[in-house]
């Protein structure tokens, strides 16, 4: 069966009509097709070129646009607006709208290869490689290793023993008493002083608190901003330098 | 922009190794004119006394390429050991030098010895780094 509708055509479809722009003609068999087709190209020249009747059916295999000229059959495919008019005999038109199984309009469409799991996995793969090139760049701009490597100290827990460290630190450390020459100052409550002899009195001054710990097996001061500062015996030892403990004057 | 920021570091080791070799040689000019360096003690960025005439006092103030101030200092206590004069480039109130090792390597690099524990550059007290003009 074909569903037919016919476009400026009389009942007969060997003339034409005004009065009809389209006329829906239902399902029709193979013969009734046949015979609307046979007496669709027949149809009177002048009128034709006037009106522009035509033919729409629609089979299983295809939707075509049937229009005449001269006594032949002009066939247009629905579902493919670039291709040209073919001209087609009445058996040929049958033949075109049951051939279910080429689908001439998508074959295009069918002859793409599907995606495949390779072709996601290179994919994934370039959006993989992607993400860890940009995470590289993003971590060479942004990282800066510091010369100011971190200590690990292991703080003193008891409070009796942190007590008597801080009582036996407090007091005055220095490289000398030049100008140039450095000073720490530790009391017993934990802050500390650093500063530089000036040629006007001290220079780069500033303060901060201190913790007791060990590290390395070492005796230690760790303070917030400052660093970590060592005990060697009765002297402390501060990026490399000595700093001897002054002795109150008597 | 890995590349980018090498040509920035690249940048700021020129203006650091500019800077030192111009103060290098105005601290020279002073010492052989007078027999002796001139006083340190002056904190950094304070133009040290002594030395009008033979350095911009505008151009040592300011803040290096790398952060923090110049300072000069005589007697210097650093690492260990103790210089007769030398350039430290100090950190101070809200201005501090960079910490940043690659940085730091590549002035050493170009400068000295590319070993930041040794040689005519390398990192002092509190990791500043410290330009020796006379051991």
């Amino acid at each position: 069966m074909y569903l037919v509708t016919t476009s400026h055509l009389g009942p007969d479809a060997r003339r034409t009509s005004t009065a009809t722009e389209a006329k829906d003609r239902g399902d029709l068999t193979s013969a009734e097709l046949t015979a609307l087709l046979d007496a669709f190209v027949e149809i009177d020249p002048a009128d034709n070129e006037e009106f522009d009747p035509h033919v729409i059916v629609a089979g299983r295999g295809a939707k075509l646009i049937v229009r005449t000229s001269r006594g032949r059959l002009q066939v247009y495919d629905v579902w493919d607006h670039a291709a040209p008019a073919v001209e087609m005999t009445v058996a040929g038109i049958l033949q075109r709208l049951d051939r279910v199984e080429t689908v001439p309009p998508f074959a295009q469409v069918a002859e793409l290869p599907a995606p495949t799991a390779p072709h996601r996995g290179i994919a994934f793969a370039m959006l993989t490689l992607g993400l860890i090139l940009n995470g590289y760049i993003l971590y060479s701009v942004f990282y800066v290793e510091s010369v100011n490597k971190k200590v690990e100290v292991k703080l003193l827990t008891d409070a009796d023993e942190i007590k008597a460290k801080e009582a036996t630190l407090a007091g005055t450390y220095a490289t000398g008493a030049k100008t140039g020459d450095r000073v720490i100052e530790l009391d017993s409550s934990g802050q500390v002083r650093f500063y530089e002899v000036g040629a006007k009195g001290p220079i780069n001054d500033s303060k901060d608190t201190y913790r007791i710990g060990r590290h390395d097996g070492l005796l230690c001061i760790t303070t917030a901003e400052s660093g970590v500062v060592d005990l060697v015996g009765d002297t402390l030892v501060y990026y490399r330098d000595v700093y001897q403990r002054r002795r109150p004057s008597p | 922009m890995p590349a980018l920021k090498k040509n920035a570091l690249n940048a700021r080791s020129s203006a650091v190794m500019n800077d030192l070799r111009v103060y290098s040689g105005a601290f020279q000019s002073y010492a052989q004119e007078h027999g002796d360096w001139p006083p340190g003690g002056s904190p950094p960025g304070v133009f040290p006394a002594g030395m009008e005439g033979y350095l911009s006092s505008t151009n040592w103030s300011r803040k290096t390429p790398i952060g923090g101030n110049y300072q000069f200092a005589t007697q210097s206590p650093q690492g260990g050991g103790r210089y007769s004069a030398v350039i430290i480039i100090a950190s101070t109130t809200d201005n501090p030098v960079s910490s940043d090792f690659n940085q730091l390597s590549d002035i050493d690099q170009k400068l000295d010895d590319n070993n930041l524990a040794t040689g005519n550059f390398f990192l002092g007290y509190r990791n500043y780094p410290v330009f020796v003009l006379e051991h």
